[in-house]
């Protein structure tokens, strides 16, 4: 699609129409007793933030991506409408509320990162520390952090729970884009050199950062993200190296390691079990795919309409199975409007990473978009019962703050790297030596001819 | 529970409405398909000529002549190297390239501010043309003058050549080699003479300068020897490659073999 | 750049991958929809079955409820005939049919306002009933019939509830083993198990329809207080023998009864003559549809004209056929000196915990007279006490009754028993037949005794409030 102000102009005009309508349906689902307004109020603060957020880029950065930004919008308005309609049959009634606060503080983030991060090469300096730090922080998250469902995860800091993996994660890609880029020759070489020597300190490197990184969240028994780190480890490294050999080789390795967790560990064999027949569990660990199942089933071609679903049978609904929940309630033709929304947007973003011009922005940009569109995938797949349950979250979908945050943090640092060939400076006006004025663009352009 | 089964009409469509939705989610997928076709991904490498048609309002004959000029420069003469026709001495070829380019939109400054922030690697414009245009061959020339040209010569002391036996400057086995670029993050020219000696590296003292922070200050060097160049690593910090492997001792080079420093690939051609 | 030609290739795959969740969705919403939406284990069809109300018992303890998506009956087998079956295959039987709307529930409501309400209450749930029959009571009532077909009802003299409808033989109604047993308890004509036979068999009376026929008389004069009969063991009734069951001589009216003697009765009832019959089976209330006992049957008035008929019908022969119930009815009209108190089965209807509806009931009906019902009464009570009902004596109780043995054509004799207890205040009123059992002095009237055992032990009537 063509970027321009005026297409992204009527994205965020849908949105907007989309959270007032849905704001409105809302108030005829508020329990009694309680406000009636309150969700198109919330409604009309998303609305708010989008646009002020949208306006500022297509203002100041003419050249900018604009239609990221509204199907972004898009995915998170049907997301949160359904979350808000869930909070009210689990009784949670802060539950819409707070995700709204949670979108306009990742729109705040996203501009905040724009702004701030001018060059995104200054990244790729850097990418030893981001590996040790991430590894550092994944350390003491497993030493120091909390234990829910027998993975130590989450953090509690100032009351709040949270996942630093949200953010290592996007550390390890910045590790991992500039190292591949880097070491992009060396990794082309065999793997063991003619003399039969060890391979490559290049290989080494990789190697053992991506094994400790792997190793420590299946440690931590975080095998989503552990699939997600590979997923975007082997994406990254096919299409800077070619080197299908050596993929080859992580695959037959990690099917190993698989293998092995599935037998060490008794949670993976649950997940497998339940992925294959849940209903034999269906009084324990299956329960939550069943109903999962039992709310598709609910669901219909058209669904069974905002609030008459029964997706809050669904244990931890708004965790993981929102999609699910948008499913039942809007249908298949729900589904696929929102699967069509994040195709289009994920279709933007792989655009920025194939349009930009330095190569590290490029591959930095891919990896990033690999990381969200992968682990999307990987909760579309494991909630629809394609692939086992993971436990990984679905980006901008999924109530929480890290995951909102991360994400719009993601999509920052895309959009800038997308608008990095035009820096900031050549869009403001000056007045040369020689008496022209105007954009530095222009006049460079003029002198080009 | 069956919604499919729901009265009326609904029942006899499902399956259409099922098809429709499905068309529905390809449509998008094939929007972005399309929409990602149509990226122009063949990128600013130095894979390409510098064309001179692309240059507006400029006589192309002019322009031809000058580039060429440019172009057929030796980046490097190997000792006191007066050089072939437009005397661009190596040690500013590639720097003086950029600089050529800021010459014409008259902003020396926005380049070595480009240069400081970004750490010597080229902030690609978009919609520039390839920088290669020269407006005339003038205008090459006063640069040299205004950044004040060092003639490698100056610095060829540190070329000396090393215990390498062989001295001769007449290439062997008939024929010329040349040093073909065949990536390199920013342009560069696409042919190197091979002189007696070239070294490659970042320092502003290599014949061949390239600006990649892989790059050590002297990285490589190729020398004439009898039986062809012969490749050598200077100690480098992230190695040399050649033909895919690491360079562990002097090579030969045949035609056609590549090497490759940082991001830069090189390949070795022998004129016929 | 080939990196970025791999970068797009990558994005393709990525894109399309996104097709896929969109089939996995439709495979649970589309093609195989069927298979889990009529899962045992979802919770949307419970919110038909499984929301489906209780049937409670006058106590509110549970006789039929819902357990996730299964019909669980506590009583088992003892109040199977009497509640039916919920099954999702063969549907609901008994009064799980009868009572089926109340029990389930509003139908979806379009409007999501109104659905939130609903769901908020927790789901679309039927309402329940509340019956007049008591958990215990039914259990004993079923055991004491032991291993005889047949069935008891038992009846609360003053409003007219029913405490106890048993029969046998039974089933488990339980959804596992009713599908395993469907054929043998759908096909089997001879047990029928399905049948409520407490008010919906029916049954020639026997010797227990003297006791109609003692009122009628008296109340029409045919016959009176002090009159007394010759009974030389047989008589002659216009064309053909009536046999009675021993020579019992020169008896009064009480002993008539007491004795069970069907000479007198005989002429008793050609006093009557079939319409007389007739017209006091209907005083009775035998033909009365029975609105408030879901599933009972009428009974079947005479229609034989013959001139001998009146003979044989009076003494519960012929074409005559009623049901426990009706028998027990009669009992209770005599302990209720006279009046006839509607019998009804369904007490409440519950939405949560508000009643919706409550049985009224209706005025109470004079069949016979006061000073009637007492001579009918003291017959009865002498039945028990010296006649044919000794077996029916309970210790410490003045028990009142009539047995009866009803020729009929599969076999031996049904064992018949119809009485009430405490006869000085009568509680509870009992209608008891074992099927070709045999006597039913020897028979049925023990079983009846523990039935009205166990009935004076109840709460309500042993506190002394009803």
């Amino acid at each position: 699609m063509r970027s321009t102000a005026a297409s992204g102009a009527v994205l965020m005009g849908i949105v907007t129409v989309i959270l007032a309508y849905g704001g409105w349906a809302l108030s005829f689902i508020v329990p009694s007793g309680r406000d009636v307004w309150l969700p198109l109020e919330y409604a009309g603060l998303i609305a708010f933030s989008a646009w002020i957020a949208w306006g500022a880029l297509a203002l100041c950065y003419r050249n900018g991506n604009h239609n990221i930004l509204p199907l972004t919008m898009f995915i998170i308005t049907v997301a949160w409408l359904e979350t808000y309609r869930l909070g009210f049959s689990t009784e949670d009634f802060s539950q819409g509320p707070r995700q709204a606060v949670f979108i306009a503080a990742g729109l705040a983030l996203f501009l905040a990162v724009v702004v701030c991060l001018r060059d995104y090469r200054i990244l790729e300096d850097y990418k030893y520390i981001f590996l040790i730090l991430a590894l550092l922080i994944q350390i003491s998250v497993m030493l120091f952090g909390m234990r829910i469902n027998g993975a130590t995860l989450w953090v509690d800091i100032g009351g709040h729970s949270f996942q630093p993996f949200e953010f290592t994660r996007i550390l390890l890609v910045f590790f991992l884009a500039s190292y591949l880029r880097q070491f992009r020759g060396w990794l082309r070489m065999d793997l063991i050199s003619e003399n039969w020597r060890l391979p490559h300190r290049a290989f080494i490197m990789l190697g053992l950062g991506m094994a400790a990184a792997e190793i420590l969240l299946v440690v931590q028994r975080d095998l989503g993200m552990a699939l997600l780190l590979f997923g975007i480890f082997v994406s990254l490294f096919y299409a800077v190296t070619n080197r299908k050999d050596i993929l080859a080789l992580a695959f037959g390795l990690s099917s190993v390691g698989a293998y092995f967790c599935w037998r060490i560990y008794p949670h993976v064999q649950e997940r497998v079990s339940n992925w294959l027949d849940p209903f034999v569990a269906f009084d324990g660990s299956g329960y939550q795919i069943c109903q999962a199942i039992f709310s598709l089933a609910n669901a219909g071609l058209d669904g069974t309409g905002l609030g008459l679903g029964g997706a809050a049978y669904i244990p931890a609904v708004v965790n993981d199975f929102t999609f699910v929940a948008i499913a039942e309630e809007f249908g298949i033709m729900g589904a696929g409007a929102l699967l069509a929304g994040m195709i289009l947007l994920f279709a933007e973003c792989f655009g920025i990473s194939l349009r930009v011009k330095d190569e590290f922005g490029s591959i930095l940009a891919a990896g990033l978009v690999y990381m969200l569109a992968w682990q999307s995938l990987i909760n579309l797949l494991g909630v629809t019962k394609v692939l086992p349950m993971t436990g990984v979250a679905l980006p901008f979908v999924s109530a929480g703050g890290t995951s909102m945050l991360s994400c719009f943090a993601v999509l920052a640092l895309l959009w800038r790297i997308d608008i990095s060939d035009t820096p900031l400076k050549k869009t403001k006006r000056i007045r040369r030596a020689d008496g022209a004025s105007g954009t530095e663009r222009a006049l460079e352009a003029e002198n080009g001819r | 529970m069956d919604h499919g089964a729901a009265d009326g009409l609904l029942y006899f469509l499902k399956y259409p409405l099922l098809i429709l939705i499905y068309l529905f989610v390809l449509a998008a997928l094939r929007i972005a398909w399309r929409s990602l076709d149509k990226i122009d991904i063949s990128g600013r490498t130095a894979h390409r000529e510098p064309e001179a048609p692309k240059v507006l309002g400029v006589q192309s004959g002019a322009v031809s002549a000058a580039k060429r000029a440019e172009s057929e420069s030796q980046i490097v003469s190997a000792v006191g190297g007066s050089g072939s026709s437009a005397s661009l001495s190596g040690a500013e070829g590639v720097r003086r390239k950029r600089n050529t380019r800021d010459m014409e939109t008259g902003r020396l400054e926005s380049v070595s501010r480009n240069l400081s922030r970004e750490d010597g690697r080229q902030d690609m414009k978009r919609g520039d043309s390839e920088g290669y245009t020269v407006p005339g061959g003038e205008q090459s020339r006063a640069a040299v003058h205004r950044t004040g040209a060092q003639s490698s010569v100056e610095s060829s002391p540190d070329f000396v050549i090393s215990e390498m036996p062989t001295a001769s400057e007449i290439p062997a086995a008939g024929g010329r080699f040349y040093i073909e670029v065949l990536n390199s993050p920013e342009p560069m020219e696409k042919r190197i003479e091979l002189e007696k000696e070239l070294v490659f590296g970042r320092g502003k003292d290599c014949a061949v300068i390239l600006n990649d922070k892989f790059v050590s200050s002297r990285h490589a060097r190729i020398i004439l020897g009898p039986l062809g160049p012969i490749l050598e690593d200077l100690s480098s910090r992230n190695g040399t490659l050649c033909n895919e492997r690491l360079l562990e001792a002097p090579e030969v080079l045949q035609d056609g073999d590549k090497f490759a420093l940082g991001d830069y690939i090189f390949r070795c051609r022998r004129e016929a | 750049m080939d990196v970025k030609e791999r970068i797009r290739r990558l994005a393709y795959i990525y894109l399309a991958l996104f097709f896929v969740p969109l089939l996995g969705v439709s495979r649970y919403a589309f093609f195989e929809c069927d298979e889990y939406a009529n899962h045992r284990d979802n919770h949307y069809n419970m919110t038909a079955p499984a929301l489906r109300g209780s049937i409670l018992d006058c106590h509110f303890r549970p006789m039929a409820y819902m357990h996730r998506s299964a019909r669980v009956y506590p009583l088992g087998e003892a109040a199977a005939p009497l509640l039916g079956y919920y099954s999702r295959i063969y549907g609901e039987a008994g009064l799980e049919s009868a009572l089926n709307k109340k029990l389930l529930g509003n139908p979806i409501p379009r409007d999501p306002w109104a659905a939130y309400k609903i769901w908020k209450k927790g789901g679309r749930k039927g309402d329940d009933i509340v019956l007049t029959v008591d958990s215990d009571l039914q259990k004993k009532a079923f055991e004491a019939l032991g291993g005889y077909k047949g069935a008891a009802a038992v009846m609360s003299v003053r409003d007219g509830s029913l405490l106890a409808l048993a029969s046998a033989p039974s089933y488990n109604p339980e959804e596992k083993l009713l599908e395993e047993n469907w054929e043998e308890i759908s096909r089997d004509e001879e047990a029928a198990r399905l049948l409520n036979r407490s008010i919906q068999g029916l049954y020639p009376p026997g010797s227990t329809f003297k006791v109609l026929i003692m009122s009628g008389c008296l109340e029409d004069g045919f016959v009176s207080a002090n009159e007394s009969f010759n009974c030389e063991g047989k008589d002659l009734v216009v064309n053909f023998v009536l046999n009675c069951s021993a020579v019992h001589g020169k008896v009064s009216l009480k002993e008539a009864l007491g004795y069970s003697c069907n000479v007198a009765f005989g002429r008793m009832g050609l006093r009557m003559q079939m319409e007389g019959i007739r017209k006091w089976m209907r005083a009775f209330r035998m033909d009365d549809p029975l609105k408030d006992v879901p599933g009972a049957a009428q009974a079947v008035l005479p229609t034989v004209d013959t001139s001998s008929a009146p003979a044989e019908t009076a003494i519960g022969q012929g074409d005559t056929l009623v049901s426990p119930l009706h028998m027990a009815r009669i009992a209770a009209v005599i302990a209720n000196k006279g009046l006839d108190v509607e019998p009804h089965l369904l007490r409440e209807q519950l939405s949560g915990s508000d009643a919706v509806w409550r049985y009224e009931p209706e005025k109470a009906q004079r069949v016979i007279s006061k000073k009637n019902a007492a001579l009918v009464a003291e017959a009865m009570e002498f039945t028990v006490r010296e006649g044919t009902g000794m077996a029916a004596y309970i210790p410490g109780v003045r028990v009142a009754g009539k047995t009866g043995s009803a020729e009929n054509p599969h076999g031996k004799v049904h064992a018949w028993f119809i009485g009430y207890a405490p006869a000085e205040d009568p509680k509870v009123a009992v209608s008891v037949i074992l099927e070709n059992a045999g006597g039913g002095g020897k028979f049925a009237a023990p079983v009846a005794r523990e039935i009205m055992k166990a009935a004076l032990e109840l709460p309500e009537f042993k506190s002394g409030k009803k």
